[in-house]
């Protein structure tokens, strides 16, 4: 009789440790990864930014700033702007390709939209499968369609806008052009959300509250689109941001970005430190970037938008 | 019964209306409420569909007007016409004196209550109700002070900072509703306002619509296919069916003389049989050979058409006393249906069904059992003869 009554408050002891082990085991595995894959490497970024570049390119102690002071361009040979100009140019790129994916992806998901039910999805499956080849591929694409010689080079320099003897590729032109191409999807998808859910009853509202064209489209059409925009230009600015492909091959060293230069630091430059100081860089330049959005957005389109 | 306001205090919220209140009833659909006169309106949509099939109509300033009518019937696409958002194919609308067949949504001054409501979900209310008057350019304060008295008149000042997703449906109609109001158009048009709402809160706005009407004395053409909404509501009504108008006039006259069949069913439940008529004074029906009413069947000696009596002017008869002018029905009873205030009998007499409803008034008030034998009276007066 006793054995049984203990045996039984064993049985539950043992299935409530059975039970936190369950929800432990439930959890581990995203523990785990979070771990491995961000903590442990922000954790290395974050010493290594903060070691000296031993002379053989590996980080050694003592701890200085030096590599900070060299990413501001403080040099042996005194400030040289090159670091900054980096940044700088990364900033603008990244802006004019959002931009520009953006003008001229609206257009293209509201005409989707508009199409007939059965031809939406093989469109939209026009957008999506040039990302499905290699991005070096792609580069390379554009490398020959741009070239010297070429026949968008030559007429480009038959209108004059490039020298005779010049093609497109390489240049900041070639470079923009292929970012544009390749983040043209990541602002489609969302926009095409968007425009799926657009409540028309709304547009009509406008329209009978005296709103003419423009002030219906502003006033009933883009507030409602705006979430599926801003998602868009989350998922094309930050990784356009951080982009070292594109600039390297259709760049010619001209169009060099932040992301390069942490590239070099890591392989050619050997100077990890410096590496790891830009890549902090970045990150803070990103939050930045989505801080400041975020409270346009919640500005911007009321309650909705400030979700991203 | 109506919620008491006189017509000078509720209107004077709306800016520039008070001066027209001084009058009379009759004053009340001059100010700025305006006709409407279709004509000849001819609407096709792309797969074949006729949404409107030559239909001309004249509405009164300040009249209620509704266009009653089953689902595809032509009444939301005639609504849309008026407020610009279609284009007929054939015809001509004129509002007031103008004529705006092709004038754009924007440039007219007719504004609509969607059936969904259609606010705008970035906007708080304030900015929802006081948009028509920001596209029109007036000035912020200027705007808010008159979203202000509209929402105290609708009754909804307490929601004018909350976003649409915070609102009950029939806050929305409301705010809806406020919307439209407070551009004073020529024009006002419902398109179901009422139909997403619960019976009660239903029957309450139905109300308070009255209300807002009368003391505005402004045009109002209300869409529906609930005919009791559109009776307890409007002016006059028109009845659409197929793109076309079956009837249009007072709605007594439409209930009581429908000039068909499909507008006897659909003006509420209708007992229709055949008949046929013999010479000045005799007609033929199921129940047997009736004296012919005055003025049944217009001039005809003979020929055969149907015969509409309505429920609750059929009675049982006691047995007893006999009446003068009606005509003895014997029937069976089938189903007995309590419906609170009134008890309808499904019948049938001579294999043809009937209906009858009885007003549960009486205090010893006599039932009749399923399968009973009864005598009900019909007095041929009540008899509308349809083609």
């Amino acid at each position: 009789m006793n054995d049984t009554v203990l045996s039984g408050q064993r049985l539950q002891r043992r299935r409530q440790r059975f039970a936190a082990l369950h929800v432990l085991g439930t959890i581990a595995p995203g523990i785990l990864w979070i771990i491995v894959f961000l903590i442990l490497p922000s954790v290395f970024l974050i010493s290594v930014a903060f070691m000296s570049n031993g002379p053989y390119g590996t980080p050694e102690m003592p701890l200085t700033f030096d590599a900070f002071r060299q990413l501001a361009g403080f040099g042996i040979l005194g400030w040289s702007p090159g670091n900054l100009a980096t940044l700088g140019r990364s900033l603008w790129q990244t802006l004019i390709t959002t931009i520009s994916v953006s003008v001229i992806a609206y257009p293209l998901a509201f005409y989707i939209t508009t199409r007939r039910p059965a031809s939406r999805p093989v469109m939209l499956l026009l957008v999506i499968v040039p990302s499905w080849t290699n991005q070096v591929i792609r580069a390379y694409g554009w490398m020959t369609l741009l070239e010297p010689g070429s026949l968008p080079s030559r007429i480009a320099a038959g209108l004059g806008l490039i020298p005779e003897h010049l093609g497109l590729y390489p240049s900041n032109f070639a470079v923009g052009l292929s970012l544009v191409y390749n983040f043209l999807p990541f602002m489609t998808l969302p926009l095409y959300a968007a425009f799926e859910r657009l409540d028309y009853a709304q547009v009509e509202a406008a329209r009978d509250l005296y709103a003419n064209q423009f002030r219906t489209f502003w006033h009933a059409v883009l507030p409602q689109t705006l979430p599926g925009l801003m998602a868009g230009i989350v998922l094309v600015s930050i990784p356009a941001f951080g982009m070292f492909v594109i600039p390297k091959l259709l760049g010619g060293g001209k169009a060099f970005m932040l992301g390069n230069l942490v590239a070099n630091q890591f392989t050619i430059a050997s100077n990890w430190p410096l590496g790891a100081a830009a890549s902090i860089l970045m990150l803070l330049a990103t939050f930045v970037g989505l801080a400041i959005f975020r409270r346009m957005g919640r500005q911007l389109g009321g309650t909705e938008a400030a979700v991203i | 019964m109506q919620t008491e306001l006189s017509p000078t205090e509720s209107a004077a919220p709306l800016r520039g209306r008070s001066a027209d209140r001084d009058g009379d009833q009759g004053e009340r659909a001059g100010g700025r409420a305006s006709g409407v006169r279709m004509r000849g309106l001819t609407k096709r949509f792309p797969g074949g569909v006729v949404a409107l099939d030559d239909v001309s109509l004249e509405i009164q300033p300040g009249e209620f007007f509704t266009l009653l009518g089953p689902s595809g019937c032509g009444k939301t696409t005639m609504l849309r016409i008026l407020a610009g958002l279609e284009t007929p194919d054939r015809g001509t609308v004129h509002i007031g004196d103008h004529e705006v067949t092709s004038v754009p949504p924007h440039r007219r001054s007719v504004n609509t209550v969607f059936q969904s409501y259609a606010l705008f979900t970035h906007n708080n209310v304030r900015d929802n109700i006081g948009f028509g008057l920001r596209m029109r350019g007036v000035p912020r304060a200027e705007r808010y002070r008159r979203v202000e008295s509209v929402a105290g008149f609708i009754r909804i000042t307490e929601l004018l900072d909350r976003y649409v997703d915070q609102l009950s449906g029939g806050q929305q109609q409301r705010i809806a509703l406020a919307r439209a109001l407070i551009n004073e158009p020529d024009l006002l048009l419902l398109d179901e306002p009422l139909s997403a709402l619960d019976a009660g809160l239903r029957s309450q706005l139905q109300v308070e619509l009255l209300r807002i009407q009368k003391s505005l004395g402004m045009t109002f053409i209300f869409v529906t296919h609930d005919q009791q909404e559109a009776m307890v509501m409007s002016d006059r009504i028109a009845v659409l069916h197929g793109g076309t108008i079956q009837q249009m006039g007072p709605v007594r006259e439409v209930y009581e003389h429908p000039g068909n069949r499909f507008v006897a069913g659909f003006m509420g439940h209708a007992n229709i049989f055949e008949v046929s008529v013999h010479g000045n004074d005799r007609i033929d029906t199921p129940f047997g050979q009736w004296r012919r009413p005055p003025g049944f069947g217009g001039d005809v000696s003979g020929g055969s058409g149907h015969a509409l009596v309505r429920p609750e002017t059929v009675r049982f008869g006691d047995g007893t006393r006999s009446s003068d002018h009606c005509e003895r029905v014997r029937a069976v009873v089938r189903e007995r249906l309590y419906r609170g205030g009134i008890t309808e009998y499904r019948l049938v007499s001579n294999d043809t069904p009937l209906t009858v409803t009885v007003s549960n008034s009486g205090i010893e008030q006599e039932e009749y059992a399923e399968n009973a034998e009864v005598d009900l009276m019909i007095d041929p007066r009540h008899l509308v003869f349809l083609e």
